[in-house]
């Protein structure tokens, strides 16, 4: 299976920003793999979720995405980048849209950043 | 004491009753391969002419979610039979989740349907928005705003929703699980808006089937799923009357 996080900085304080990176469709199957892909979020400051290549998430998907919210809770934002009008929706239907910072491209995000991607 | 889960093993997957004039259907389908799931919904009375109407999805599905399910749509039903209101009553159900599973979500919606002032009184906390449909017209009753599902923060308390009910209007709950089946929640959204319409036409008891035939997810369903409908009596003879009579 193609690696789904394919990139997270490895900052160590938390004055930095990290980027996750999703592909593809996230359901029950990969719930393990989503939690653990965010599991280091706590340490960065801005963490920034690379949609633009999600094609659905579910319930169990937004779940994570929930836990994601509660660990930064205070300590840090997370930019969700890129997601597609019905994942959008999802997260209003969730009240989550409001929790999180979201942008519809990298250039409107409020602040710059260019990673090094590097997909396998 | 009867042991809850006990009761819901033996509930039936469909139900339909009349009370006063609405017409209550109510479909519950597990995932295929799976014996009981996350999904729920029901009808009960709540005072004379209120009818409560509860549905819910714990994330996840299959068998183990079924007892988070049980105890969650229990503790809905317990806080509105004490006389909450649909928000205080999330408000509750929410503070009871986080005791029971703090690791589990739900999203519900429980609403309060006064037949004699013909309006829904409900609260949402992250679910799909109902869908209404009849003489004036199709429309998911969604909000600007939107309330966080249950269990996620402590002191949740989503807010209170209020919308008439004109008579032979179709009231439709459902879950995820038929509006995003295959994936597609865009054309899940359109195509039950067609069902909806086309149920409201048909005119029958068993409403919540029609959907779910209309969504082919009769036998197909990979994901848990629940649908719930209310149909409001058309307007008795005196009360088109009495509109006339107030020139409504």
């Amino acid at each position: 299976m193609k690696a789904a996080l394919a990139e997270r900085h490895p900052a160590k304080s938390r004055s930095s920003t990290a980027l996750i990176v999703l592909h593809g469709e996230y359901d029950l199957a990969r719930q393990q793999e989503l939690r653990h892909g965010f599991a280091a979020s706590p340490l960065f400051e801005v963490v920034q979720i690379d949609m633009r290549d999600v094609t659905s998430i579910d319930a169990t998907a937004l779940s994570e995405f929930v836990r994601l919210k509660e660990r930064m809770w205070g300590f840090g934002t997370v930019r969700i980048i890129g997601a597609t009008p019905h994942i959008c929706r999802l997260f209003h239907i969730t009240g989550l849209d409001v929790r999180f910072e979201m942008h519809d491209s990298f250039r409107n995000a409020a602040v710059p950043f260019s990673p090094v991607r590097s997909y396998p | 004491m009867i042991d809850p889960i006990e009761i819901l093993e033996v509930e039936p997957a469909s139900t339909s009753s009349i009370f006063r004039g609405v017409r209550l259907s109510t479909r519950i389908m597990p995932a295929v391969l799976a014996a009981r799931g996350g999904d729920w919904c029901e009808t009960f009375v709540v005072a004379e002419d209120v009818i409560g109407l509860s549905i819910g999805d714990v994330c996840g599905h299959g068998s183990e979610k079924f007892a988070t399910m049980v105890a969650v749509r229990r503790a809905i039903r317990d806080a509105a039979s004490r006389g909450l209101d649909p928000a205080l009553t999330l408000a509750e159900a929410n503070r009871f989740l986080r005791r029971y599973d703090p690791q589990e979500y739900a999203t519900a919606i429980f609403g309060l349907l006064s037949i004699r002032r013909r309006s829904l009184v409900f609260a949402n906390a992250g679910h799909p928005p109902p869908l209404m449909t009849g003489p004036g017209g199709t429309a998911f009753l969604e909000f600007s705003d939107s309330d966080l599902p249950l269990g996620v923060e402590a002191d949740l308390v989503p807010g209170l929703r209020v919308v008439s009910m004109p008579a032979a209007t179709l009231l439709v709950f459902y879950t995820d699980g038929v509006s995003e089946r295959e994936r597609k929640p865009l054309l899940g959204a359109a195509q039950l808006h067609a069902a909806a319409i086309f149920a409201h036409k048909l005119s029958t008891l068993q409403t919540a089937g029609i959907i779910e035939e209309q969504m082919l997810l009769t036998g197909s369903n990979d994901d848990d799923a629940a649908i719930l409908t209310a149909w409001m009596p058309p307007a008795s003879i005196a009360e088109v009357l009495h509109a006339e009579w107030l020139g409504v």
